[in-house]
């Protein structure tokens, strides 16, 4: 085969890959959300969710307490409870014991603690058989392959694929539409093997300190087999799994099924406390880098985690690329975060470059772990503590510095003056960049200075400070033109304080913290003397009131004004919806209707939902749902400049979703957005124009 | 009847009204006043939920266990016996084989939980284990006075087990899987039906 052909067949791979995940996304969209609605009964999504993150951040306060009250109870019952530092310790323990048990077979339930340790090549390696006996985790042990999700470890084999592979490994045909067989012969084969083995294994999805109780949920039955028929059962199990009462344990298993698969409990809660009559037990609690974590303040709440996946079904990218190069051992997003301490900064350093930072598993994970925030924490570490980036540091520098950009830009709208068509550059060399997705033209004139002409409005009226955002006021400055007149259209005084440059997103995004200070200090003391500031971009907003708190966590001095001055800093349009009275909007319906994508971070970060629909509505222009519209349209983060092909998809994904819409104009309140869609319409041939909420509802001022 | 919606403004009221056999059979033993009024609610919030989850359910008449129709060669759990003596006649204890497949298996139930459609099963031996682990068809009694409507209910019951049982399971359904292109299949290495009985015993 030559490499030409393997990559297209790794590419064609990749992209069934990416389709099996898409429809698996949108299935389980529909079915949490389901039965996440149901909690309203019992207290509800948030309530619950942040029972569970306190439960465990109190575990975690008196971890010491609880891991000596859990080991006394389960002891109580019988069983024999070790503490163990690392994977190494962990494997010598266990491997010895098979050897004390004289044990040539382990029959395993599924467990990620196993992956992590890397378990199963360490029996190997000492002449023990583990043998998984989750129907997936089987599949992909006798592919010789690697779990690429949390909760569905052969989401990644195709029908066909597993069908070759049962009958390569059982020496008879099998019909690749006939699941059922498939999965009946899973039971026959491994019936024998449980009734062989002298010790079973299994992790441990809660442990309950108050009585020694090991709690495991399934759906197969095979844990329960593990657990019951050989006569040693060893749980292994991270000491993050450590709640107090079953109370807490109980809230856990309202929240854990629903986000994993969807369902409101799994066939199977196991309460475990001790052996079997005629039984041992033996819990390894492994620590392995999580004591670790929990002494780095902006990282602890992934101990958390209860390994739900649901990060992982929200995620865009991971929609694209699969477990297997989104995460290292754990996958997904909390798989990016915990890599580090369990396998090393390294391990995690490829992984986190696909983050889009759409927020989308902050907003979804039900143990309420800041994921998104806490992968930008990874990019900074990453970009402070591994070698490279020289170019990145030299471009986000100077991108900091105003007059510099500003003359840049200036130069290169000069220069591409002749391949501008409209809005889009049509440059004529193609790079991964621009091949799917045109870049914008450069104008000659940016907002600021088109502004500066406008007549003076009514000092008398409240004001507002304007943060035009970088991209509306060199790149997209129609953008930026239209807010302020619907902003003084509204009844304000507005005020465009000539010091601003950028709010340090980008550099921020980029994991360059330091330049990203630099520029929010800047950004900080130009806007801090006014009451309200508001700005076309959300993205700014997030970075303001959300992102600076974080930047500034170790300098009070300017944590101090970036908690001043966050609360104060507006979006558009969620300024301008709350107050659609006061905007004189022309009453006659516009013909055209438009279709919404809603900035990812709008809703995941700022807590925003049908603003930009209700606005438009206000202003007589109707709205078309899109099927996706809070899903990422791959412009976020530093992955369009990082990971191209990954940004290409997620966008590839955003178009279908508008196209299906059926209306050719879009409207999205993030300017970053604005001009990615375009670009990508652009390259795909698409019919679709794209605009800001403020272009559109400019043209609806009844006194233009 | 009058009172239906009243009484039922809960949303999992849909799947169950979805399957028009249950709301037949349901309705009939409204009628024939089988459920007391306070009741009512939970009854059918577990009998919704356990339907949800894959479950059969039937309600076995007063006294009516001795009727039970079990396959020749169903096993039953020494929980269920010693709840249900009425049972000893039909009793076979399952052999500590794991290689052992049983046709059917009878298991009783310490508690049913509305809101999952769960039940609780204590199964502290292995041979009792083996029932509802190794059945082809799992069979699970239920007294009607023990269906309580929150998980909180199960908390209870395990917080104030002293001391807790070794082995403890909220069993709903049958076993599962959609590991193989998420397609939901039915029995992997449990049983592939599940029936709720709910009996109710003599006050």
């Amino acid at each position: 085969m030559t490499t030409g052909s393997r990559a297209t067949e790794d590419q064609r791979r990749q992209e069934r890959l990416s389709a099996v995940l898409l429809d698996f996304q949108q299935a389980w969209r529909t079915d949490r959300g389901d039965r996440i609605a149901q909690l309203d009964d019992v207290g509800g999504f948030e309530t619950l969710r942040n029972g569970l993150a306190t439960a465990k951040r109190e575990s975690r306060a008196h971890w010491d307490d609880q891991i000596a009250a859990f080991t006394a109870h389960a002891q109580e019952a019988g069983a024999r409870v070790v503490l163990v530092d690392s994977a190494d310790a962990a494997n010598r323990y266990i491997i010895d014991l098979c050897h004390e048990k004289r044990a040539e077979l382990v029959v395993k339930g599924k467990s990620m603690a196993t992956e992590e340790i890397l378990l199963n090549d360490a029996l190997l390696e000492a002449g023990i058989t583990p043998l998984e006996t989750d129907l997936g985790e089987w599949l992909v042990q006798l592919a010789g392959d690697r779990p690429s999700h949390l909760v569905m470890p052969a989401i990644h084999m195709r029908r066909q694929e597993v069908a070759a592979l049962l009958e390569r490994v059982l020496e008879r045909s099998f019909d690749p539409d006939d699941i059922p067989t498939m999965v009946r012969a899973a039971r026959t084969e491994l019936r024998e093997d449980f009734a062989r083995a002298s010790v079973g294994m299994t992790g441990a999805n809660i442990l309950v300190a108050e009585s020694g109780t090991v709690v495991i949920v399934c759906n197969e039955g095979n844990n329960r087999m593990s657990v019951a028929l050989p006569d040693t059962h060893i749980v292994v199990a991270g000491i993050e799994k450590m709640v107090g009462t079953f109370a807490e344990a109980m809230n856990i298993i309202r929240l854990l099924p629903r986000s994993a698969t969807g369902q409101v409990i799994t066939t199977y809660t196991n309460f475990i406390t001790g052996p079997r009559p005629g039984q041992e037990q033996h819990i390894v609690l492994i620590d392995n880098g999580r004591t670790e974590m929990n002494r780095r303040p902006e990282y602890a709440d992934a101990l958390s985690c209860i390994r739900c996946g649901a990060c992982a079904n929200v995620c865009p990218s991971f929609q694209v690329v699969g477990g297997h190069r989104f995460g290292h051992i754990y996958t997904g997003p909390i798989g990016l975060v915990v890599t580090p301490f369990h396998h090393g900064l390294e391990a995690a350093a490829a992984p986190q470059e696909l983050c889009v930072s759409c927020g989308a598993c902050t907003a979804v994970c039900p143990a309420e772990i800041p994921l998104a925030q806490q992968i930008l924490q990874l990019r900074s570490d990453v970009r402070e503590q591994l070698p490279g980036g020289v170019l990145r540091r030299l471009l986000l520098r100077s991108f900091g510095r105003r007059w510099l950009f500003a003359a840049a830009l200036k130069v290169g709208a000069v220069l591409t003056r002749p391949f501008r068509r409209g809005p889009i550059l049509r440059v004529p060399i193609t790079t991964k960049w621009t091949s799917w997705r045109s870049p914008p033209s450069l104008p000659m004139l940016p907002a600021r200075h088109r502004l500066r002409t406008r007549k003076a409005s009514d000092q008398h009226l409240p004001t507002v400070g304007i943060l035009l955002q970088c991209v509306s006021d060199r790149v997209a400055p129609d953008i930026a033109v239209a807010a302020v007149k619907l902003i003084e259209a509204a009844g304000y005084n507005v005020e465009i304080p000539e010091s601003q440059h950028c709010c340090g997103l980008p550099a921020y995004d980029g994991g360059e913290w330091d330049i990203a200070r630099k520029m929010a200090r800047d950004t900080l003391r130009t806007f801090e003397r006014f009451e309200t500031i508001v700005t076309p971009a959300p993205s700014c907003v997030v970075a303001m009131a959300h992102e600076y708190e974080n930047l500034f966590r170790d300098d009070p001095k300017w944590l101090r004004v970036a908690q001043e001055v966050g609360p104060k800093v507006r979006d558009l349009v969620s300024f301008l919806a709350a107050q659609t009275e006061k905007v004189p909007f022309s009453v006659n319906p516009l013909p055209e209707p438009v279709t919404v994508h809603r900035f990812c971070q709008s809703g995941n970060v700022l807590g925003h939902t049908n603003e930009q629909e209700r606005l438009l509505s206000a202003a007589g222009i109707q709205v078309v749902n899109q099927a996706e519209p809070d899903v990422c349209c791959g412009f976020g983060g530093s992955t369009s400049a990082t990971s191209p092909g990954v940004s290409e998809a997620i966008a590839a994904r955003k178009l279908k979703s508008l196209e299906a819409a059926g209306v050719s104009t879009v409207v999205t309140d993030n300017p970053g957005c604005v001009l990615h869609l375009q670009g990508v319409f652009d390259a795909a041939g698409a019919e679709m124009k794209v605009f800001h909420p403020a272009e559109i509802l400019e043209q609806r001022l009844s006194d233009r | 009847m009058a009172s239906d919606t009243t009484i039922m403004p809960d949303d999992r009221w849909r799947y169950w009204v979805a399957r028009g056999d249950y709301r037949q059979q349901m309705t009939a033993e409204l009628a024939s006043g089988w459920m007391i009024d306070g009741n009512q609610y939970t009854m059918r919030r577990f009998f919704a939920a356990a339907v949800a989850a894959g479950c059969e359910v039937e309600y076995l008449p007063v006294l009516g266990i001795a009727d039970l129709e079990l396959a020749d060669d169903a096993v039953i759990s020494s929980g269920a016996l010693g709840r249900y003596p009425q049972l000893a006649p039909k009793a076979i204890l399952p052999r500590e084989s794991p290689l052992m497949t049983f046709s059917e298996g009878v298991v009783a139930g310490e508690l049913g939980v509305a809101e999952t459609g769960s039940v609780l099963v204590v199964e502290n031996e292995l041979s009792d284990r083996l029932v509802s682990m190794m059945s082809e068809h799992l069979t699970v009694l239920l007294a009607a006075d023990v269906i309580e409507d929150r998980l909180d209910a199960a908390t209870a019951w395990l917080s104030a087990a002293r001391p807790v049982p070794t082995y403890v399971v909220l069993l709903t359904g049958p076993s599962r899987t959609a590991d193989i292109e998420r397609s939901l299949t039915i029995g992997v290495q449990g049983p592939s039906t599940t029936r709720v009985i709910i009996v109710e015993e003599e006050p």
